[in-house]
């Protein structure tokens, strides 16, 4: 059936962890909105995913049990903040809403606020599918759920940002023109 | 039987396809320079604290 070259095959996955990292780090950082307690997120993950290592199985996909920490962990963090957070984030749709904009830094500013309005199954449906470019299927494995499920869940979360960001009405989220590419050489980090 | 599910994509049709493409790809390009970024060192500090407890434990046993 298939084909392994044992001699190329790491001789502990641990070692691969480091290959996701960056990855890992930027779903956190969608997740939460913050770079700080991206980072937190991901060293808690880090050692959730070492103190666990016996119960990941060789040769099944490592990045989508990394992410799955990831995501559980934060899910959980965020369960308990909710009995002591009140939820802002209806306040921060209705200002976005009305404030459109052409400027392609405050474009994705604007995109990266939106997406933190959208409940987290979406959230994290396009975080893994749209910006970290998973396929359906690994992003179904990540969340635990049918790939039916994240891809509904990505376009609804698609729809909430155009309408969000007026982009049904001909506004361009444009961020890909020179200028803006000049604003985010400039300027590299949204978070 | 069909592997590619209608009713998803029909769910899609909410947004024009030149839409939905222009948010997947400002997504990427938001969540570029995070995953291009340098490792901060407190994680490469603690994954390599994490290897070096495995290697005294290993060594210990043996």
């Amino acid at each position: 059936m298939t084909t392994q070259t044992k001699a190329q095959t790491p001789a502990d996955p641990r070692d691969e962890i480091v290959t996701y990292l960056p990855a890992l780090r930027a779903f956190a950082r969608g997740l939460t909105g913050n770079v700080t307690s991206a980072d937190d997120l991901v060293q808690d993950t880090v050692l959730k995913a070492w103190s666990k290592f016996d119960q990941f199985h060789e040769g099944t996909n490592l990045r989508a049990w990394l992410f799955t920490i990831l995501r559980n962990t934060f899910l959980s963090q965020q369960r308990k903040r909710a009995k002591e957070v009140a939820d802002s984030s209806g306040s921060f749709a209705a200002k976005l809403a009305s404030k459109p904009d052409h400027d392609g830094r405050l474009a994705l500013q604007e995109l990266n606020e939106a997406l933190k309005t959208l409940p987290v199954e979406q959230r994290e449906a396009l975080l893994l599918v749209g910006a970290l470019g998973f396929s359906i299927e690994e992003a179904a494995e990540t969340c635990g759920c049918a790939p039916g499920t994240i891809k509904s869940r990505a376009n609804r979360g698609r729809k909430a940002l155009a309408e969000i960001l007026h982009l049904e009405k001909g506004e361009q989220l444009d961020s890909t023109d020179s200028s803006v590419t000049a604003v985010m050489a400039a300027s590299p980090t949204i978070f | 039987m069909t592997t590619m599910s209608g009713t998803d994509d029909n769910e899609s049709n909410g947004i024009a396809p030149a839409v939905a493409q222009q948010i997947d790809e400002n997504l990427k390009r938001l969540y570029s320079d995070a995953t291009s970024e340098d490792l901060p060192p407190s994680l490469t500090e603690l994954l390599n604290a994490l290897r070096e407890k495995d290697a005294q434990e290993k060594s210990g046993d043996k």
